[in-house]
């Protein structure tokens, strides 16, 4: 990942922000993000959890010296970020799982532990979901810092090339200065939960297309009775259907994008709407593109297995398609315009 | 290089598509990336 991340933040990616103001500038990065989910979908999971997830938290958020020093670093592709995140019921709770900083003076004395934590073997820099002072907040952690335990990479079904691991901190000592927050609501993790939604449901269109394309390949190369399978109706009408969920998926995705960085009221429900889709739509025309290559694509190490693999995960994680949908009716029944 | 982020979509994917035209994108799913 290391070496790819210089040609990305060479090319201006890495400094970009989602954040909502900038409409024009947030479709040709989402246009970008496609294409390097199309490309990639494990370096894409893993650049966006370093430059938007982590960046756009500390760029939104972040107020000190250090934040914006680790932020310029971050666009120069010198240093790799890790987001700690956990549902907000975790507040509070004495399971061992939640994160808390007790004050200390100028600094907080953080304990806690993530399960899942996407670049956590190789990040540099780690901040964590959890509570000060009773509040929502989140700890800015260095790796290699006293207290703090990177797990063993975690082996997942899809996304090999995205490091996956726990994270736990022991009585780890945080400077006031690297604390974003302690806020007064849960704004903030919404915040970024729409980022990593919107992450997610590029990382889904991208996939679409790179099954397609396997799919086409194989379809004109591969022959049947001395005809390509391209030919037979079955294929063509599968392959018809793949790129129509693509296309829908690929529009509803640039919708939501669009109406977020407007700040419209509507952009969180358009945007689990296209999560939904996008997630759902990468599942099937990954099932879709087995269909298509047969024996050869149950054969690992070829691109439909793996989109296969890998289609799984937006469904989820970030907003699980069963929460997005107990959103969208929330949403859609007290106030959205029909 | 550096992108015209003005630029329209297709402009923009080649932009992506050339930063990693040398690359094995098969290998960038690997579990040593």
């Amino acid at each position: 990942m290391l070496r790819y991340l210089a040609r990305l933040a060479d090319a201006g990616y890495l400094g970009l922000s989602l954040a909502a103001g900038k409409e024009t500038q947030i479709m040709a990065l989402v246009a970008a993000q496609e294409e390097l989910a199309k490309a990639s979908s494990s370096l894409f999971f893993a650049v966006e959890s370093s430059a938007r997830l982590f960046g756009g938290l500390l760029a939104a958020f972040g107020e000190s010296e250090d934040t914006k020093q680790i932020i310029s670093a971050l666009a120069r592709g010198e240093i790799i970020g890790a987001v700690g995140l956990s549902q907000s019921e975790e507040l509070g709770t004495a399971d061992g799982a939640a994160m808390v900083g007790i004050a200390d003076g100028d600094t907080y004395v953080v304990t806690g532990r993530k399960q899942y934590v996407t670049n956590a073997p190789i990040a540099d820099w780690l901040v964590v979901f959890g509570e000060a002072e009773g509040r929502p907040a989140f700890f800015l952690v260095r790796e290699g810092q006293a207290g703090l335990e990177i797990g063993q990479r975690l082996k997942t079904l899809g996304y090999h090339g995205t490091a996956v691991a726990s994270v736990s901190l022991r009585k780890v000592r945080v400077p006031r200065e690297l604390v974003l927050g302690p806020f007064e609501d849960l704004s903030p993790v919404n915040f970024i939960l729409s980022v990593q939604d919107l992450i997610l449901t590029l990382a889904s269109v991208g996939l679409t297309q790179r099954t397609i394309a396997a799919a086409k390949e194989h379809a004109e190369r591969h022959l049947r009775g001395g005809r390509a399978v391209s030919r037979f109706q079955e294929v063509r009408f599968k392959l018809a259907e793949m790129l129509t969920m693509s296309q829908t998926a690929q529009l509803l995705a640039f919708r939501a994008a669009w109406l977020y960085a407007a700040a419209d009221p509507e952009a969180r429900t358009v945007l689990h709407c296209a999560k939904v889709f996008s997630s759902e739509a990468a599942e099937q025309v990954a099932t879709m593109g087995m269909q298509i290559m047969a024996g050869p694509a149950y054969i690992s190490g070829n691109t439909i297995e793996q989109a296969y693999r890998d289609a799984k995960l937006a469904g989820i994680a970030g907003s699980t398609c069963e929460v997005a949908r107990m959103a969208i009716a929330d949403d859609m029944l007290k106030r959205y315009r029909v | 290089m550096d992108f015209d982020w003005t630029a329209d979509e297709k402009a923009i994917k080649a932009k992506v598509t050339a930063l990693f035209r040398d690359a094995d994108l098969y290998e960038l799913e690997s579990l040593e990336t």
